[in-house]
């Protein structure tokens, strides 16, 4: 008998590792694709270089058509979450609100979600920053805020003894303590030992719905390859989930498929100081923002910093000039903005099938930049910098849309029970159903939708019979 | 191909009405109900088509095909509810629905349209040299009440296009779809565009009783599309009667390879010969002989390429292979699967359901043998299997053996040895350098040779088989006696040995005996005695 599973996951990022936890916890057999390879705390690549090639999707360089951003994204058994900073973040009534009033869907509130929070939350461990984590770049943070009146809140990490200081960065290219709290270490490690199967190397390229079952069909090391389930979720993120809907033909019966891409663009914005800074060092984040002011105007500030590579690419040029730039690595201080998008994108794909994203920044986009961009020239200025270097390139890390959630056929693609209109065994919990930017940290909010979505399929979940087919009722 | 009658006797069907569910074959959900119709309800059928008769017969054939055209243009237009309906009753998936049923039935219907004037309109034919001065003719009659029995594998274009010939050619049509694909009051509908030939069909549903009940009405003639096994007992039933039938039955289709193929199109037309509509195709390919040259290459290639398809039905038409439409079909599939390995043949990919489903995965059996069920049985399935051979005439032995002689397919750069072979294969159909591909020519005559059946639908052949030809000659109204007539005298029978000897002896100079004799006699015809 060729195994049909009760659930397909495809993707190991957030939503697909929660997914998976949940789904075989309730004694579901799944099986799980991801596109990228397994790594573990002690075979994570060790430069920033390598950490780009190996763990993200292109290098870590998709971009919109224009080039005027650029997107990164996680190719890994853990998706983002190997990747990112890990910072966990619930939404405020503001977001939540204008989920509820563009889907329809009236649990969207903090109160309904606070369950889902909850529950996730309680499978993570978190950590709270306090002044003991600070190094150079988060003290000149506080320091220009208080300064400048505006304020801030200490962040909120997913880690578990991450030992002294918080000393290394290189946990954007995979934790190498297995301290932070990855799918990797926390819900994919419980779903294997629920019994989920995990392929890795397994790049989808179509999903075919039937009545009864889901062919995933793809390429594992050169290899065609077929897989099915009775229910498959799209896992594989903004980008990934939206490129194989419409790689699989749904476009045309899926008229919102692509819309309502939003990546919340951050700008990098480096001073110059006199005296080391060191940013490098220590907890790599440890402070945020948290001014009403700035959530009104549509941005947030993010005390952050970036390795050699990606500051290198802050001043582009050659020669003399660029070394001077990075002789000054000790010496740099850095806030970005990170822009709650006014103005969403839309996913597309060209004649092969590859990724067509059209996201520009336009006036309203702009504007809270800007706004943003003010706020730190005053805080930069009122610090002493030497010199102020605004970003030259925008990127995205919080690709979010393209499959957005509601009850309304025409301006959504997954109806409020996370199946896709009119396709009840395709399903999606990811980032890719935001039905619009939030302005927060997106990731812990995917895990309490997934788990939301966990809930009401297990609702109607069911034991499959196991025996052969219906042959003697049928036989007339 | 199996049918009706079998299944009926299969679960023992009971003369209760609407003792028959039909499900969603991919869901399991029950649709509707049908029952078998009794004896008196069977007279009841015949006594209305009997009315309907007259009315059709009288129309001009112009009118006729005119009424088709509507019905083709309703099926054109609903095309995508019925290929719903089609997945819903068999499981296959939508593009074969699409492709083999509703654009075949198109295709056919736009061949009906064109050629049916031609081939039914009244045959002048030549009149010999003796009997000088009349006229002769072929009118195509219709043949009255006709039975048609269609089975599960194509529901609708089996269906259809019989249907749409037996009217074409003024025929009332009694048709009996399978039991296990009933397509319930589709046809009814489709057909309601035209009253005149609404009023000329009757559906009937029912199994194996209601296909009985109908035989012994006497219908003018029958066409069964089925296996082989209900074929003859259907045969048994109509012989007494006196009722001529048609009988389009099983296959165990070979598929010849040569080494100067372009591998990867053969391999490419092998998978679609054999997967097609699941493999539930009379003409599907089943046996696979290759060159053992390039056997290993072939096999290897073939593989790769079947682990490609998308086992499901799909909804957008994005799937390959569908769901087994029978029940009783999955085992036997699934038993020659069993009975070819428990005696050493070897899979090389597929011989599994995909999990409770009823859906087979493409399997592939090398190193089979004349012992095994899979090698001589109708499999009807995704299955195919692999033997090699060295030389042509070992190709054409392996293929030529066994009991049924559908089609077959050639596959050689080398035309003229492709012909050669065409030629020594014991079946009905040949595709040279392609696969399945003489169905789709509606000009082409349809049927089988040995144990796959006789007579033919599809092509001029297949629509005159709808017809009774009735012959007629003319002659004027004149005071003549004919030489041949009475009385016989003396002087006439000489005279009639010289015309002879003119009219069918040697030498130029006969035909002036000819003319003399022939002058000679009728001059002699019109004495008395
Ligand atoms: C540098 C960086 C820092 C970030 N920091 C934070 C942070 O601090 N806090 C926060 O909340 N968010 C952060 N994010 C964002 C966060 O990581 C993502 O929003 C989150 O991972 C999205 O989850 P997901 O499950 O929707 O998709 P992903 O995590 O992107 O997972 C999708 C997975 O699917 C796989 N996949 C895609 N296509 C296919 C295919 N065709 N076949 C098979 N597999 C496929 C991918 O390889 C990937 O592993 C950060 C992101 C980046 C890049």
């Amino acid at each position: 008998m060729a195994e049909i599973y009760d659930y397909v996951i495809i993707g190991s990022g957030p939503s697909g590792s929660v997914l998976a936890h949940y789904l075989t916890q309730a004694g579901a057999r799944c099986l799980m694709l991801e596109a990228g390879k397994e790594y573990a705390a002690d075979t994570f690549p060790r430069n920033e270089m390598h950490a780009n090639t190996q763990l993200m999707w292109n290098g870590g360089m998709d971009a919109s058509r224009d080039a005027s951003l650029l997107f990164l994204r996680g190719k890994v058994l853990g998706g983002g979450s190997i990747i990112n900073q890990c910072l966990l973040d619930r939404f405020d009534d503001d977001a939540l609100d204008d989920w509820a009033a563009r889907s329809g869907i009236h649990d969207f509130s903090t109160v309904a979600m606070a369950r889902h929070y909850d529950e996730v939350e309680s499978h993570l461990a978190l950590h709270t920053m306090t002044r003991a984590d600070w190094n150079r770049n988060a003290e000149l943070y506080v320091d220009g805020f208080e300064r400048c009146g505006m304020q801030w809140a200490p962040l909120r990490r997913g880690q578990k003894d991450c030992g002294l200081g918080n000393d290394c960065m290189v946990c954007l290219g995979g934790c190498p303590r297995d301290s932070k709290q990855s799918m990797l270490v926390t819900f994919l490690r419980q779903a294997r030992q629920q019994g989920l199967r995990v392929e890795t190397g397994f790049e989808v390229g179509q999903v075919i719905h039937g009545a009864r079952h889901v062919t995933v069909f793809g390429r594992q090391n050169g290899q065609s390859r077929q897989v099915y389930g009775r229910k498959c979720i799209l896992a594989a993120g903004a980008l990934g989930t939206t490129q194989l809907l419409l790689n699989s033909g749904l476009g045309d019966r899926l008229p919102a498929l692509g819309q309502q891409f939003n990546c919340h663009p951050q700008l990098m914005n480096v001073a110059l100081f006199d005296d080391f800074v060191d940013a490098h060092k220590g907890a790599f984040q440890a402070v945020k923002s948290n001014d009403p002011r700035f959530r009104k105007q549509g941005f947030k500030l993010e005390n952050v910093f970036a390795g050699p590579i990606a500051m290198a690419l802050l001043a582009p040029g050659y020669g003399l000039a660029h070394q001077r730039f990075m002789q000054q690595y000790r010496h740099m201080a850095c806030i970005e903005v990170a822009v709650r998008d006014a103005t969403p994108g839309a996913i597309a794909i060209d004649a092969q099938g590859r990724l067509k994203i059209t996201k520009t920044m336009h006036d309203a986009d702009w504007q809270r930049a800007n706004a943003g961009l003010h706020a730190v020239d005053a805080i930069f200025g009122v610090l002493g910098a030497r010199e102020i270097m605004k970003s030259p390139i925008r990127i995205g890390l919080h690709l979010m849309g393209g499959c957005v959630i509601g009850d309304n056929g025409r301006h959504s693609v997954v109806n409020p029970a996370f199946e896709v209109h009119d396709h009840p065994n395709l399903l999606i919990a990811d980032s890719a159903i935001f039905p619009s930017a939030p302005g927060i940290n997106p990731s812990l909010s995917i895990m309490a939708l997934a788990h939301r979505a966990s809930e009401v399929w297990l609702g109607s979940y069911q034991t499959p019979a196991t025996t052969a087919p219906l042959m003697a009722e049928a036989s007339l | 191909m199996n049918t009706a009658l079998e299944s009926a006797r299969q679960s023992g069907t009971s003369h209760e009405a609407a003792n028959i569910q039909v499900r969603h074959r991919l869901t399991q959900a029950s649709l509707y109900q049908i029952g078998d119709i009794n004896a008196g309800q069977a007279a009841a059928v015949f006594a209305s088509a009997r009315s309907g008769l007259g009315a059709l017969s009288h129309y001009p054939l112009s009118a006729r095909l005119q009424e088709l055209r509507k019905v083709r243009d309703l099926i054109f237009a609903e095309r995508e509810a019925i290929v719903d309906q089609l997945v819903a009753e068999t499981g296959k998936c939508r593009t074969d629905a699409l492709v083999s049923e509703i654009m075949g039935v198109m295709d056919y219907c736009d061949w009906l349209l064109r050629k049916a004037p031609s081939i039914l309109s009244d045959q002048k034919v030549a009149t010999p040299l003796a009997l000088l001065g009349k006229k002769s003719r072929i009118y195509h009659e219709a043949l009255g009440i006709v039975l048609i029995i269609s089975p599960w594998n194509y529901p609708f274009h089996i269906g259809v296009t019989s249907i749409f010939a037996a009217l074409a050619a003024g025929n009332s049509v009694i048709y009996k779809p399978s039991e296990l694909t009933p397509l319930h009051g589709l046809l009814e509908r489709l057909f309601a565009v035209s009253p005149l030939l609404r009023s000329a069909l009757q559906v009937v549903y029912g199994a194996g009783e209601t296909a009985q009940q109908l035989i012994a009405q006497r219908p003018a003639k029958i066409f069964f599309t089925g296996s082989a096994r209900t074929g003859k007992r259907l045969l048994a039933q109509a012989a007494p009667l006196l009722i001529p039938v048609e009988l389009e039955l099983g296959g165990k289709d070979a598929m010849l390879v040569f080494d100067d193929v372009n591998l990867a199109r053969t391999v490419a037309g092998c998978l679609w010969g054999a997967m097609t509509n699941a493999g539930q195709s009379c003409t599907s390919v089943e046996r696979v002989f290759v060159q053992r040259t390039i056997y290993d290459a072939f096999v290897r290639m073939l593989k790769s390429e079947a682990e490609k398809l998308v086992v499901n039905a799909g909804d957008a038409g994005d799937a390959d292979i569908g769901a087994i439409t029978a029940d009783f079909q999955w085992e036997i599939i699934q038993q020659h699967i069993q009975d070819a390995v428990a005696k050493g043949a070897r899979l090389v990919c597929g011989g599994e359901s995909l999990g409770d489903t009823l859906f087979l995965m493409p399997t592939i059996v090398e190193s089979v043998n004349d012992t095994m069920q899979i090698q001589t049985a109708e499999t009807f399935g995704p299955v195919l299997t692999l033997t090699p051979f060295d030389t042509e005439e070992e190709a054409v032995q392996l293929a030529n053996q066994g009991e049924f002689g559908l089609s077959a397919s050639v596959w050689s750069k080398d035309l003229a040895r492709a012909d050669r072979v065409a030629r020594l294969l014991e079946v009905g159909a040949v595709s040279i350098n392609n696969v399945m591909l003489t169905e789709g020519n509606p000009n082409l005559p349809f049927g089988g040779a040995r144990q796959s059946g006789f007579g033919r639908v599809k092509g001029a052949e297949g629509l005159l088989g709808m017809t009774r030809s009735k012959a007629v000659i003319i002659d004027k109204q004149s005071k003549k006696i004919e030489a041949n007539w009475y009385p016989y005298t003396h002087a006439k029978y000489r005279l009639f040995g010289r015309f002879m000897a003119a009219l069918f002896g040697k030498g130029i100079k006969r035909w002036f005996g000819f003319a003399v004799s022939g002058v000679a006699l009728e001059n002699e015809a019109q004495k008395p005695r």
